[in-house]
């Protein structure tokens, strides 16, 4: 029996039932700004927190960025990396999916390197504009996935979904099929506000919560709130009352 | 006491007291659609009117001492426009309802329908010789029956979402349903000649609008106060 380990969510680890599997990938799936990367971050901190060092791989153009956002929740990414316990790769999607075709490439490089634990990939969107199509497209993510389990690592995937809301997120059906497990977060609209929301699709050999709830990005990370109550259509993006909370509606005054 | 309770002073000061206050919550309703816009407010806001009305009917009937057909009908006709337009306003989230079963829609529509006949029925039938008897009778029955009917959607609302509203309608629409109900009994089995249920009737529809008059001051006390920031 594998052993599970912590998300660096405490709630999210509740809703996982004690967290994921070690050695497992999750995908986290959502709209720009619905707070994938800190999710991802907040993984990689909490492993650090637990003598669990991690990589990042970011794709994203600057690597300024990544340094603030994390230094905006306190994180202080310059000194993990100079301890030994953090590796940040700034690299693009094409040599990064070069040096998955080769033996022993970038992940088990650097997993040697310190020790790693744990990897985040930001975002793996990106391999879809490189496939050509949704049969090689099956091989990258494979390869991705294959090499994160060969290293003995635990991995977060984060995939960038097109609308901010609509029916029901629509999720990248390639990615959904090789990894273990799936997250939602999800943009909902309830009286003229934006919250963000987000529910558990997918966890392979493990129980999970199937509630929708509500999540806030604060100064502390990522916190996981109540279930949104007297609301229906959650995953739709504009959710309807429920019965309840109409009549209730009706009948205040 | 019951004496004091039961007379006719007393209550001629009941109704036009009932009717004043349920005219005090037509404004809140009304104040509070101004506020939200929810529709369902103005019916609820029309059906507090009708029941207002009713009470200003009787307590003409009271005043000018007539036993008078008409007046006692109108009374009991403006009453049932409320009764069906607060079922509306139930029964329509019924409707929209998916988490509620079938059979509680048909239900609803049985029982209105039920009741739209009886009320056609008492009309029909009693117009020539008013029968207060009959009437008295039927009525009681659909009333404790509607708003027992009622009160059950309401509460489960409550149990779901635990909000001052619904409890306190809850409670009213169960005060209202018990009232009729010793109405009824006091009519089958005492021929209506028990003073203690009388009087006892009364007191509970009085205690149901004060209620309701209670909750909608609280509820406009708060909104007074300055919003705590979210
Ligand atoms: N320190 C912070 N406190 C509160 N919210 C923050 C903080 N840092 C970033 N955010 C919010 O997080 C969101 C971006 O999260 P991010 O993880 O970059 O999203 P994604 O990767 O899904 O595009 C932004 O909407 C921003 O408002
Ligand atoms: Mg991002």
């Amino acid at each position: 029996m594998k052993k599970k380990v912590t998300t660096g969510i405490k709630e999210l680890d509740k809703m996982l039932y004690d967290g994921v599997y070690e050695q497992s990938v999750t995908a986290l799936n959502g709209a720009s700004g619905t707070g994938k990367t800190t999710f991802g971050m907040q993984f990689i901190v909490g492993g650090i927190k637990k003598n669990e060092p991690g990589i990042i791989v970011s794709f994203e153009q600057f690597p300024e960025q990544l340094y603030r956002d994390a230094s905006s929740f306190k994180w202080d990414f310059r000194k993990y990396e100079k301890e030994g316990k953090l590796k940040i790769v700034f690299t693009s999607p094409e040599v990064f999916q070069a040096e998955l075709e080769k033996e022993k490439g970038l992940i088990d490089q650097y997993t040697l390197e310190i020790g790693a634990k744990r990897i985040l990939i930001d975002p793996v969107t990106y391999f879809r504009y490189l496939a050509q199509d949704n049969g090689s497209l099956r091989i990258t993510y494979n390869r991705l996935v294959n090499g994160i389990k060969r290293c003995g690592l635990t991995g977060f995937l984060t995939c960038e979904l097109g609308q901010f809301y609509g029916d029901s997120g629509q999720i990248d059906e390639e990615l959904a099929f090789v990894v273990d497990n799936i997250i939602l977060l999800r943009y909902v609209e309830i009286e003229s506000r934006i919250y963000t929301a987000l529910t558990i699709l997918k966890t392979r050999g493990s129980n999970r919560a199937k509630d929708i709830r509500r999540y806030e990005i604060t100064p502390k990370g990522i916190e996981i709130q109540k279930i949104f109550e007297g609301r229906e259509g959650l995953l739709t993006g504009t959710p309807r009352r429920t019965f309840a909370e109409r009549l209730a509606k009706e009948f205040e005054l | 006491m019951l004496d004091l309770i039961l007379s006719p002073r007393a209550i001629l000061i009941y109704h036009v007291f009932s009717g004043f206050l349920s005219s005090l919550i037509v404004l809140f309703f009304f104040l509070s659609y101004l506020e939200s816009r929810e529709i369902g407010k103005i019916f609820l806001a029309l059906s507090f009117t009708a029941f207002a009305l009713h009470y200003i009917l009787h307590s003409i009937q009271i005043l000018t001492n007539v036993a008078g057909v008409a007046l006692d009908l109108s009374g009991r006709w403006v009453e049932a426009v409320g009764l069906v337009l607060i079922s509306y306003v139930i029964v329509k989230q019924l409707v929209q309802s998916e988490t509620f079963s079938s059979w509680y829609l048909i239900g609803s529509f049985v029982l209105t329908s039920l009741f739209a006949v009886v009320c056609f029925a008492t009309v029909d039938f009693n117009i020539p010789s008013y029968n207060l008897h009959w009437t008295e009778l039927v009525w009681s029955v659909v009333q404790a029956v509607v708003f027992g009917f009622l009160t059950i959607p309401i509460f489960l609302s409550w149990l779901k979402m635990r909000q001052a509203g619904i409890a306190a309608f809850t409670v009213v629409f169960f005060l209202w349903s018990f009232s009729r109900l010793l109405h009824l009994i006091n009519h089958l089995f005492f021929q209506y000649k028990l003073r203690l249920i009388i009087a006892s009737e009364k007191m509970i529809e009085l205690l149901a609008l004060f209620l309701l008059l209670g909750y909608a001051l609280h509820r406009f006390y708060l909104k007074g106060e300055p919003k705590p920031k979210t």
